[in-house]
Formats: C-alpha cells, structure tokens, sequence
C-alpha cells in the first residue's frame, strides 16, 4: 500500500479533518492581525532602506576620502608640485589652509549627500 | 483593488516572494492571507496561550520578509515557512515543555488511558493532542491536517525521515488503540 492510499484508509484521518475544520472556526486571527503585519513589513523594509542609504553614503565618503588622500600623496611623491609654482605650507604654518581644503571636501560632500537625497525622494 | 488581490491569487508563492523581496507590499500581503492561519494553527499546537500564538506568528512573517532573500527555492515555500514558524515555535517553548518525548522510552507513556467519559471521539483525540508533547503534537498536525509527507516534515522539524516515519508510527497506533478501546467503553 503506498502513502496516499494509507493516508485515506487511515481511520485517524477524518477526525483530525473535523478538528481542523472546528480550529478554523474556533481559533480565527483576529482582523487587526493582517494589517499589524503589513505595518512591521512597512517598518522593517524602511528601515532596510535607510540602513542601505547609509551604507551607500559610507562607502562614497570613504571612496572620496580615499581618492582625495592617493591624489596627495600622488602629488606631493612625484614632486609635481614646484612646477605648478606653488609650495604646499609645511604643516605648523600651514594650517589654516588644511583647515580650508579640509572645510572645503566635507562642504562638497554634504552637497553629494544632499543632491543625492533629493533624487532618490524625487 | 479587488481585481488586484483576484489577479495575484493565480500566481505561485516563488513570484509573491521575489516580489516581496524586493519590499512589494501587496505581494507580501498575499503571502500572509495565504500562510497566516496555517502558520498561527503551527504555533498554536507548540505553544500554550493564544495571545503568544499570535505574537509569534507575528515574528515569523516578519523573520520571513527579512530572509525572502535567501529563499532559493531548494524546498517549496510552504516547507520553509512552516519551518521558520516551527523552529521560532520551538524557541519559544523549549524551556516551558519537553520538545520531544524520547521514542526509546515510548512516545505513547505520556498519552492518557482511555476517558472516563467515553463516547466523543474528537473530544479524546483532542486530550490525547494536548498530552502530547509539542513536538510530536506538531508532527502530527502537520501529517494529518497540513497533509504534509514525511520528508516534508523531516525538512520543517529538522529530524531524520526515519526518525519521523517511527514518531508518526507509534503516536497512530496509539491514538487508533485509545480511540478504538474508548469506543468499546
């Protein structure tokens, strides 16, 4: 005999069916248990999004941070700078034009952020 | 919106959950119109109060919405939800009520003797069921009221197919000896 005949040759079988049938009916979710559900879901893929605008705001940061700091070095190593004619401030006198350039790479950054945040919400 | 929720009942779970996935809300409503009663009568056979049946049911959705995206269609979504609300279930309980009653020692021991009261069948099956433990009780459900197949169940609880093929065994026989005997009382 295989499964599906020993399955409805089972005598068990139609009473465990009438106790389902009387649990559907007993033991019914509430009405309110659909929309509470919908409204975790709506939380949770929220907070997914802002976790993964976040993410996506670190790694262009450090990106540019990283880029910004090769390009540098890059300069200063390959000794291009005399040939622009400009000397780059030794750093106890200079600080004030670190300050600047510093200053000058968060301010472009908070307009990335913000240019990015109106696109995405538009 | 009627025509809406008419024209998603046509489609399989795998399409609701590759939309769902991608934070599709009324792809995810499907799935919980379609899975929220079986999954809460799961729990309600696992835990005591129906208030915790429902909180749970509660987490397991959203345990499903947050792993839709490892859902790699190895088993049918059925199976893997069923799983998800068994295993949160079992974490609930398992330090209020004995999962599993070891088979070695007889699954039926823990069953009561035939009623006192005679006569109602559904009314004795169901204080068989409630002595039952959890486990074993949600074996059963899943057998006979999920229409479930042992390999199945051996995915959802996570036991061996043999394991579930000998629990499922001894825990009928029993019921059908009690049930039988309480008839003849």
């Amino acid at each position: 005999m295989n499964d599906s005949e020993e399955r409805l040759n089972d005598p068990l079988r139609p009473l465990f069916l009438q106790i389902k049938a009387e649990d559907e009916a007993a033991e019914a979710l509430p009405a309110s248990f659909r929309e509470e559900a919908l409204r975790r879901m709506r939380k949770a893929a929220a907070a997914r999004r802002r976790r993964s605008e976040a993410m996506g705001l670190l790694a262009v940061t450090v990106a540019s941070a990283g880029i910004m700091a090769l390009a540098v070095v890059a300069l200063l190593k390959a000794d291009l700078l005399p040939t622009a004619g400009w000397k780059v401030p030794e750093p106890p006198e200079g600080l004030a034009f670190y300050a600047c350039v510093g200053g000058l790479t968060l301010l472009l950054l908070l307009a990335d952020c913000v240019i990015r945040r109106r696109v995405m919400h538009d | 919106m009627a025509s809406i929720s008419i024209r998603m009942e046509m489609y399989p779970d795998t399409h609701y959950a590759a939309l769902a996935a991608g934070g599709d809300e009324g792809a995810f409503a499907c799935l919980v119109d379609r899975y929220s009663r079986k999954v809460h009568q799961l729990i309600l056979r696992l835990v005591d109060s129906r208030e915790d049946a429902e909180e749970l049911a509660q987490d397991v959705f959203m345990k499903v919405f947050r792993n839709l995206g490892s859902f790699k269609g190895e088993c049918s979504f059925s199976t893997w939800i069923f799983r998800i609300a068994y295993n949160t279930a079992i974490s609930a309980t398992r330090k209020k009520r004995p999962l599993f009653t070891p088979v070695d020692e007889g699954v039926m021991e823990c069953l009561p003797e035939v009623s006192e009261e005679g006569g109602d069948r559904i009314a004795y099956l169901r204080r068989a069921m409630e002595a039952l433990a959890s486990g074993d009780a949600a074996i059963i459900m899943l057998f006979y009221m999920e229409d479930r197949s042992v390999d199945d169940i051996a995915s959802i609880t996570g036991l061996s197919a043999s394991n579930v093929k000998t629990r499922l065994h001894r825990i009928r026989k029993r019921l059908f000896v009690l049930i039988t005997q309480n008839e003849g009382v």
